[in-house]
């Protein structure tokens, strides 16, 4: 049974009935800040082992550029999106080792002792995380454990969900009694520590100068923003986690169909975000299993079959922006709210190069349309692209990792 | 009576028909059993001697043993060796108890149903390290076709030599898979 | 140039600039001042011409304002050191400059003091990330706690991090201080009656992880028996070894045959130590044997010399497979010709960490695709006989960070019978990551600690806790608060290592924990212990320093000059030497650049962590001799190992362990500047920029730190191709007056330097990709091909902003050493900015020159600024 196709049927029927309703409902939960202000997510998907450069990248630089074959399975979205050439992450090399620092921009990967930095998604975690019932979600379709997108502050890989399965039972069947008692005790625990400590501070602010005070009031604000975010983790443990018509996906344990993993994997990820479960995502897909044919030594025949695979890539990455489309939250699409970046650690798989990294971002509220292209020799930061990505989440960083400011010519919408 | 009869030689004969094709079993029970048994693991003369001190250290008696088809008739007590085996279960037990005593490198099957004078011997020239591990790693490759009832392989001597069942597989087929797993085979 | 003329406007300004003004903000400078700046200044800064943005025509400046106020220091320091009137001009009586500096300096201090006292004092700061990890790490007897890491990055303000502007909290850093909160009490309390199995194991490098077998295998290392191959494992040749596994099955490296290598780390091959995985955290003794031999076809042979192995502490992430995973530097160890050598450490390991090893000393080689393999290689090699873990080692049980918790109450087993139900204290399930043979002892049972009288002994042990936590006294109203929050969690249920535990998690993320606490004027003895033991040890003050304080002794300056003394002499006191010269002379950042492989094929991971450890060790030889400050531009001596030796081209020096080595009569190093760390900082891996490292050398070893440049000017590009010296680029500098005033001082320390590459080897010419001559080899390793050429040839001359001239290296470290004042006054200047938390004003000067004038007393050496420092008043006042 093609059970992915009739699925995505049947969720889209059953996921916009109840989307609307859900989502309006959502939004005014969620500590009454959203009201006016869009609720921005971001999804972020590297596929392992490299994009064709020669059938992704397009010719003209600017808004009409001629689709690539692989942009041609996008076309729909076209401007919708912006294609990104001449874009690397600087310092990182080593080829397959690359695929640990596309969001973290960690040069050197292949060195002995090599420790990754903060990814992306968890600086962003860190500050938005607590509006949702999860502060991020770090997923992964692949053939191991092990590989992942996301990692802590320390450098410590944070382990991904890999079967579909347990995501949407994470996501949508109520916790044990036990389990929300243990939860909730936690997290008041934490909150009597904070106003505690809270008072040593008062206490300690009477007999201090001025200019102290000013610092004791920056660690009195902390705990207290600190307070109201696990204010809020109290909440989410009493609320119900959202109901969805549909029922838990099959996990497909063939690792050669990764093509069919992905969408199913796309399928909870749509579910999560319409239903505001979580604003943050990571998807690291592992294509592992056509790792040699990645090796082509541009034969005809290798190169041809390594096109059929990636070209049905594209056309679950499409499949999951239609229905990012499909879905409105507010007026909008969810598409207009959710940034997409989609993209590969190493310029040329079969060179194991990591310059020149075939990249794109399709939605989130930016000024799309347009093929960036930047120098071939000198390339720009990616991790530029990843500061314009916080700042669109609403979080002021200075800089993110090796960035030297943000996305030259992609504006804001 | 005349139905009950034919259920009765129909039930005997659906009796008969898997004992035919059972393991040689012993007949007493309380006596140790003696089973016959194909040996895995035996690629080299000098491994008898490990085979030997391998089954000494199971309490497990040899009381034949033919390297060069890679046979033997082992004997031992059921009760203290394999508590709680049933008959049938006594080759794929020991085959467990082998296993986990030597790392795997030691193996127990039923003996093969090819007739001895239809099997042929072939010797396939190789190069590669005088190293007892690498014999072991290409004795295994070819010991796991279907069809290879013994093997023998030594880089020293530069040669693996194999006992097949020409109705079931080819000297080709061992070449093939030997160089795709990476033995270099002399020209 | 022709005498400017007058406008109207600048008349009219020399009229009112007679009449003293008493009303406004601005305080008229006096007559004399008025004169000066019109003799001498006004030329070229007055309100019309305005050079340098300058306009000295204001008659009443006001102080008040900072900016004017700097800009008025600024003047001050030029016309004090002869830069201002330019070197061009006609030069002021030395009567008259010295009566209007006296009189500008009298007025700029009686300002500093009356209108910004406030700003000379530092403001409340917390710990710095690495004091909080000390302080717990010296707390609770716990030396290997990695807490750093998970803590947002700190800032940095007047070049240092202990400083209120560069230590924001956010709600961030409290959640990751309630997490580390957590994670330090689980490491401490102890959870059994007894100590964890001391386990003694000998492991090797052909381990059942296979992380060294598969290049066994394939030839890029060898089992060898005897100092020979080993008989039952040939080296790989035409063949290599098939299937690892069956290997393995066979036992072929489990031998404790000696593993031989011949490939440095690289990102197929992580040399892990795998069959020892840590379960318990602790101290561990750590023992191996190496030593090296050249390789011939099958042959082994003695060595060309000592190699370098390296081990390290791995930390191992995810599921513990595959390689890569973050790790630090134990430390070098020599592998001497043929004759094992027996190394011996101590180290803590935390929960699944292992030991990590590197051929360090090897380039890399490999053979895996050489036809023949290890048969055809002739190279050197570095072997391992075995590496020896034993641990965790506790000399007492429960160990003393337990007892600092729970002084001596009974361990028992957790019996949950009673009339009230009272909760089990929660266990964590640490997982064993990787194929470690060590194994956890058996489970014993869930115990906790009893306590018959649960509020007497939580008040007691609060009681010694908590002024040892915050560093000082604490008001019983205050204990009171932990005591009553004790209580109300027996109350709800927890038994009593629970309802402890609140109390101590909520300590460790209190203020009273976090922050340092100075009263307004002179520091009490608790304040005044802390400022040192923080300056010194990066941490709390021990049980010795402590009662000092308790008992008011630290105003005596003989016991505290003691106590300098005995602080500067324990082991801690490398962390002042790390910390403060990681951020001093940049030493933090020296992985911030990767030096370009084709230029500078020789740098490795060895010569980067020696070129730290050189710097360290050279300032710790400054401050064990009590140096003189001319050994910080010069010296006759280096700290140097093995590999920078070569690098520098000294000869006859084979260990790994940086020592003392007296330099060769030719040799131009001697000194911080012509050390690689330094020379690597302030370079960008590819090109060397005379800017950058003058600026370094103004603003750290002169305290005369250059203006940033003017808006809009873009950098140089220097020119890789060999055409252009970045000298001949800078032309401008010197031909463009505007640019000139800065860059005279600027350039000549680069210009200087320029002698030395990035990665600090000396040079005569330049390493170009394009155009040139034939390289020299020198020391690079014979297995690294050399792909760079000889470009243009460095012209290491300069003349100083005052006229005299260099011809080199050599020349200038004698000019700036011919100052030794200026350069011990930068130095206590340094000291004062990083121990006492805030930058230093125009008001501070007078006692800057009288710590330096003492210590010019007792003999000028860099100790003694720092017995000189802590004396002063500007160490022990807030």
């Amino acid at each position: 049974m093609r059970f992915s196709i009739n699925r995505r049927k049947f969720l889209r029927a059953s996921g916009i009935s109840l989307a609307l309703p859900l989502l309006e409902g959502m939004a005014q939960n969620s500590l009454g800040k959203d009201q006016g202000n869009p609720i921005r997510r971001m999804v972020a998907i590297q596929t392992n082992m490299g994009i064709l450069p020669q059938y992704f990248f397009p010719d003209k630089a600017g808004l009409d550029y001629v689709a690539s074959p692989y942009l041609m399975r996008l076309k729909a979205h076209k401007s919708e999106m912006t294609v990104f050439s001449g874009v690397s992450l600087p310092g990182v090399t080593g080829g397959h080792t690359a695929e640990r620092c596309f969001l973290t921009g960690t040069p050197h990967p292949e060195r002995g002792g090599f420790r990754n930095w903060v990814s992306l998604d968890q600086v962003a975690a860190e500050q938005i995380g607590n509006q949702t019932r999860f502060p991020s979600l770090v997923l992964a379709m692949s053939g191991e454990s092990g590989q992942t997108l996301s990692y802590t502050r320390s450098g410590a890989p944070i382990s991904a969900e890999r079967s579909p399965r347990k995501l949407f039972q994470n996501l949508f069947l109520q916790g044990s009694k036990e389990q929300l008692a243990t939860n909730v005790e936690a997290i008041k625990q934490g909150r009597s520590l904070l106003d505690f400590v809270g008072d040593q501070s008062k206490r300690l602010n009477r007999s201090l100068s001025k200019l102290d005070q000013a610092r004791m009031d920056q660690y009195y604000s902390s705990v207290r923003e600190l307070e109201k975010r696990l204010h809020s983790s109290e909440e989410w443990e009493y609320k119900p986690k959202p109901v969805v018509a549909a029922k838990a996906p099959e996990d497909i344990d063939d690792a050669r169909e990764f093509v069919r993993k992905t969408r199913l994997m796309f399928d909870v990820i749509k579910l999560a975000l319409e239903t505001d479960s979580t604003r943050l995502i990571t998807l690291f897909i592992d294509t592992t299993v056509i790792h040699n044919i990645t090796h082509h030594g541009n034969r005809p025949d290798v190169l041809a079959e390594l096109k059929g695979h990636e070209e049905k890539q594209f056309d679950a990455l499409n499949g999951f922006l239609t229905s990012l489309k499909g879905t409105t939250e507010a007026g909008q699409s969810l598409l207009e709210r959710t940034m997409v970046l989609y993209g590969t650690c190493m310029g040329s798989a079969n060179s194991h190069s990591n310059v020149n990294l075939p990249v794109l971002l399709a939605g989130g509220g930016f000024r799309h349309g347009k093929h960036l292209a930047f120098d071939k020799e000198n390339n720009h930061p990616l991790t530029n692209l990843h500061l314009s990505m916080l700042h669109r989440l609403g979080i002021p960083a200075k800089e993110f990792s090796t960035s030297r400011g943000t996305m030259s010519g992609l504006e804001l919408a | 009576m005349k139905k009950n009869m034919v259920q009765c030689t129909f039930f005997l004969v659906a009796l008969a028909v898997p004992l035919a094709h059972a393991n040689p079993v012993p007949i007493v029970v309380n006596e140790p059993a003696k089973l016959k048994v194909r040996i895995l693991g035996l690629f080299a003369m000098e491994r008898i001697g490990d085979f030997r001190l391998l089954l000494d250290k199971l309490k497990i008696k040899i009381l034949e043993l033919d390297f060069h088809q890679a046979e033997g008739i082992l004997e031992f007590d059921p009760a203290k060796v394999l508590s709680g085996a049933k008959l049938q279960e006594y080759t794929s037990r020991l085959d467990e108890l082998v296993r986990n005593s030597s790392q795997g490198t030691f193996g127990l099957k039923p003996p093969g149903t090819t007739p001895k004078n239809k099997l042929k011997r072939i010797e396939i020239p190789v190069l590669g390290l005088d190293c007892k591990a690498c014999c072991l790693a290409a004795y295994e490759i070819v010991a796991r076709l279907d069809g290879v009832e013994q093997a023998t392989a030594s880089f020293k001597e530069g040669r693996i030599t194999a006992l097949i069942d020409p109705g079931r597989i080819q000297l080709s087929q061992l070449e093939t898979t030997l160089k795709e797993r990476g033995v270099t085979l002399k020209k | 140039m022709t005498f400017p003329i007058l406008s109207q406007g600048r008349w009219l300004t020399w009229v009112l600039l007679f009449v003293p003004c008493v009303v406004g903000e601005g305080r008229v400078l006096g007559g004399d001042i008025q004169s000066f700046l019109g003799k001498h200044c006004l030329a070229c800064h007055d309100s019309e011409t305005r050079k340098g943005q300058l306009d000295l025509s204001q008659g009443k400046p006001d102080f008040a304002n900072p900016e004017v106020f700097s800009r008025w220091v600024k003047v001050f320091d030029k016309i004090d050191r002869h830069e201002m009137p330019p070197p061009k001009r006609p030069r002021p009586n030395r009567d008259e400059m010295g009566e209007v500096l006296s009189d500008l300096k009298k007025q700029l201090l009686e300002a500093d003091r009356r209108i910004a006292p406030v700003g000379r004092k530092p403001i409340l700061r917390r710990l710095t990330r690495s004091e909080y990890e000390n302080t717990i790490r010296d707390l609770f007897d716990i030396p290997g706690i990695a807490l750093q890491g998970d803590l947002p990055a700190d800032g940095m303000a007047y070049g240092f991090d202990k400083n209120a502007d560069s230590l924001d909290i956010s709600h961030v850093n409290m959640a990751k201080y309630i997490q580390a909160a957590d994670q330090v009490l689980d490491m401490v309390i102890a959870t059994r009656p007894s100590p964890p199995t001391v386990q003694k194991r000998r492991i090797s490098l052909a381990n059942r992880g296979g992380f060294v077998a598969h290049v066994l295998l394939n030839g890029d290392g060898v089992l060898l028996r005897d100092k020979k191959p080993d008989p039952d494992f040939p080296p790989a040749g035409e063949q290599n070894h098939l299937d690892e596994g069956a290997h393995e099955r066979m036992g072929t490296f489990q031998t404790g045959s000696s593993v031989g290598l011949f490939r440095h780390e690289d990102e197929s091959f992580s040399p892990y130590l795998i069959e020892q995985v840590t379960i318990y955290p602790g101290n561990y003794r750590l023992s191996t044997s190496l030593w090296s031999f050249q390789w011939d076809k099958g042959k082994v042979l003695p060595s060309r010399g000592t190699e370098s192995a390296r081990l390290s502490v791995v930390q191992l992430t995810g599921d513990g497979r595959g390689g890569q995973h973050p790790s630090r530097v134990l430390g070098y160890y020599d592998a001497p010709s043929i004759h094992s050598q027996l190394h011996h450490e101590q180290v803590w390991l935390n929960a699944n960490e292992i030991i990590g090893f590197n051929a360090a000393s090897l380039a890399p080689a490999v053979n895996y695709s050489r036809k023949g393999r290890a048969m055809a290689f002739t190279g050197p090699g570095i072997a391992c006989d075995w590496v020896e873990v034993e641990g965790p080692i506790h000399d007492q049980w429960p160990p003393k960070g337990h007892q600092t918790l729970f002084g001596d109450l009974p361990l028992k087993e957790f019996i949950s019978n009673g009339q009230r139900k009272v909760r089990p204290p929660v266990r964590l399930k640490t997982r064993q990551l990787g194929a470690g043979m060590n194994r956890p002892d058996p489970d014993v049972g869930l115990f906790t600690i009893q306590s018959d009288n649960p509020v007497e002994d939580s008040d007691r042990l609060l009681g010694e806790f908590l002024p040892k936590a915050f560093r000082r006294p604490v008001a019983p109203g205050i204990r009171k608060g932990y005591v009553e929050k004790v209580k109300e969690r027996l109350a709800a249920g927890d038994c009593f290592e629970t309802a402890m535990r609140w109390a101590y998690r909520a300590a460790l993320c209190s203020p009273d924990f976090l922050f340092h606490f100075n009263p307004d004027g002179r520091l009490d003895n608790y304040s005044l212990a802390c400022r040192i033991s923080y300056l010194l040890w990066n941490s709390v003050p021990d049980q010795i320093l402590g009662d000092l304080a308790l008992n008011g002794k630290l105003g005596d300056p003989k016991i505290l000059h003691n106590q300098v003394e005995r602080m500067l002499k324990d082991v801690k006191s490398q962390r002042f030497v790390e910390d403060f010269l990681g951020q001093w002379l940049k030493l933090r950042q020296i992985a911030a650049t990767d030096p370009d492989k084709k230029l500078y094929p020789e740098f490795s991971s060895f010569l980067q962590d020696s070129m730290v450890a050189e710097t360290r060790g050279y300032f710790r030889e400054l401050l064990e001799r009590n140096l003189g400050a001319e050994f910080l531009v010069r010296s006759d001596f280096v700290m140097i190992n093995n590999v920078l030796a070569k690098h520098y081209g000294i000869p006859g020096v084979t260990s790994s362990k940086i020592h003392r080595v007296n330099l060769p009569m030719d040799c131009p190093r001697g000194g911080f500047l012509t050390q690689a760390a330094i020379l690597k900082v302030t370079s960008n891996g590819t090109t060397t920029s005379p800017v950058p490292r003058g600026a370094m050398v103004l603003e750290r070893f002169l305290g005369q730190p250059p203006e940033p440049p003017p808006p809009n000017i873009t950098a140089i590009e220097p020119d890789v191709q060999g055409s252009q010296t970045i000298r001949q680029q800078l032309k401008k500098h010197r031909s463009d007056p505007a640019c000139a005033t800065c860059h005279d001082k600027i350039d000549p320390p680069g210009f200087a330097l320029e002698s030395f590459d990035v990665i600090g080897g000396f040079r005569n010419r330049y390493r170009s990709i394009g155009a040139g001559d034939p390289p020299i080899r020198g020391w690079i390793d014979p297995f690294l091909s050399i792909n760079f050429k000889l470009g243009p040839g460095v012209d290491p001359s300069g003349i100083l902003p005052d006229g005299r001239s260099f011809d080199g290296i050599k020349k200038y470290q004698e000019l700036l050493a011919a100052d030794p004042k200026m350069l011990l006054r930068n130095m206590a200047e340094q000291f004062v900015v990083y121990g006492v938390g805030r930058p230093l004003s125009f008001a501070d000067r007078p006692q800057i020159n009288s710590i330096v004038s003492k210590t010019m007393n007792k003999g000028g050496g860099i100790r003694t600024v720092v017995h000189e420092v802590i004396q002063s008043d500007l160490f022990q006042n807030k």
